[in-house]
């Protein structure tokens, strides 16, 4: 369990990654610390998914980032989950490379089946999932192994209206722990918590 | 790297390609079982033991051949596909990571492979040994199926990296197409042709004439061609973009 008194930040200097025709985000000096939600908005195009990309390491990049060696769960806004595997199969097979045992796994399961009220998916085949209940498997692998940074890209897209209020209190909570990253082009749903907030326009802080 | 591993195994092993697998094995085993011409009789078998023994291992390694590279091929693709590169972002928060998480996708590969050729050596030389009046020899028949899974791994490597390029999975029919263009070639032991010479100094190939049993290239340089090739694939792997 994290003591109250621990900072989590993650820091970029100079952060540059650029695309063909002038995409990308250009010279990010960001800071993310917990206590509070971070929020990177910005219209769609804007960069908000490469600079999350760019942090996971799931892209090329120039320029700095620095962040602990800690837990990470990153929910990615596309994505695509093997459609042949069952829920529980999925979360157990990515549970397992973040260090968590079956056991706990299927436990921890539990809560977050109950949480997002999809328990009757659980042994249901991924393929056969409405586009809403795989976001809500794709968050729970996210945030199944109890990271200490959670990266969300776009988190609300495709949920019901219940489920995004649940979320929205459960990242809050977690927020004054953990470091929170959430990127999306609602910022109004998450006003109330929010510790940081980056706006981006064309790749570069606005 | 165990739950890397254990994560492609089962990311692979759908009940559809388990469906598959175990059909593929069938296929070899069944192939196996017919070339051996048992139909004929014990009797007749010996009378023309050695003709039928040639006829035996050139048929049945043809199969294990054949089926073995289509297989490791489609392995390939399905392990170089969009829904496997997405796992990178759900598994994967550095470099290290993400190299293990792409060995352990290069050793799935190689292990069913392996363990296809396996079994496909084992029938043989079950068939063989209790069901035919003939001389088995056993260390050709070994080179032959060492030949064949460096067969399989090329192309299978070859599959992976144009895989990686081009994301489509009709780039497999350019390994599909040069399968079929070696076997057409293979069986000269002169080739004057320098394409020709190219490809079966490149990709492993072999050739067994009643006893003989010889080579194009020293099998340690074909060794070295798969491990560039497998290198190469794991390099555009690490330094690509995910999506």
């Amino acid at each position: 369990m994290l003591m109250k008194s621990e900072n989590i930040s993650i820091f970029t200097r100079n952060l540059t990654k650029s695309y063909s025709g002038d995409k990308g985000i250009f010279d990010l000096n960001l800071e993310f610390c917990n206590g509070g939600l971070n929020l990177v908005i910005g219209k769609n195009g804007s960069g908000k998914s490469t600079l999350l990309k760019c942090i996971m390491k799931l892209v090329k990049y120039s320029g700095e980032i620095e962040k602990r060696k800690l837990r990470i769960g990153y929910a990615p806004e596309i994505f695509i989950m093997p459609d042949f595997q069952t829920v529980e199969e999925f979360l157990v097979n990515i549970g397992r490379i973040k260090g968590l045992g079956k056991k706990v796994l299927i436990e921890n399961s539990v809560d977050f089946f109950e949480f997002f009220n999809i328990e009757k998916y659980r042994n249901k085949m991924i393929r056969t999932l409405s586009n809403g209940t795989k976001q809500k498997v794709n968050l729970i692998q996210a945030l199944i192994h109890e990271p200490k940074i959670i990266i969300l890209d776009e988190p609300l897209v495709s949920l019901d209206f219940e489920s995004q209020k649940r979320l929205l209190k459960y990242l809050t909570k977690l927020a004054k722990e953990r470091l929170v990253i959430i990127s999306t082009h609602n910022p109004e749903k998450f006003r109330s918590s929010l510790k940081r907030i980056y706006e981006i326009e064309n790749g570069r802080v606005k | 790297m165990i739950n890397y591993f254990k994560l492609q195994f089962n990311y692979l092993f759908s009940r559809v390609f388990s469906i598959l697998f175990f059909f593929t094995l069938l296929l070899v085993i069944l192939g196996i079982y017919f070339s051996a011409n048992l139909d004929l009789g014990m009797r007749y078998l010996d009378g023309f033991k050695n003709e039928y023994y040639y006829e035996y291992l050139e048929q049945s390694l043809l199969i294990i051949q054949v089926v073995d590279v289509i297989f490791s091929m489609f392995v390939a693709a399905l392990l170089a596909s969009k829904t496997n590169e997405f796992l990178i972002s759900f598994t994967v928060a550095s470099y290290q990571e993400r190299l293990m998480f792409l060995l352990a996708r290069v050793g799935l590969g190689i292990f069913l492979t392996g363990l296809m050729i396996f079994f496909g050596g084992l029938n043989i030389l079950i068939i063989g040994i209790l069901y035919t009046p003939f001389n088995i020899d056993i260390v050709v028949i070994l080179n032959c199926l060492g030949m064949i899974f460096l067969q399989t791994l090329f192309y299978q490597a070859t599959v992976t990296i144009l895989m990686s390029l081009i994301n489509s999975l009709l780039v497999v029919l350019l390994p599909i197409f040069l399968f079929w263009f070696q076997k057409t070639i293979v069986g000269f032991i002169k080739i004057e042709n320098t394409l020709q010479k190219i490809i079966l100094n490149i990709i492993p190939s072999f050739i067994i004439e009643n006893d003989i049993f010889s080579f194009y290239q020293t099998p340690i340089k074909y060794i070295y061609i798969i491990i560039t090739l497998i290198s190469l694939t794991i390099t555009i792997n690490l330094v690509k973009d995910c999506r």
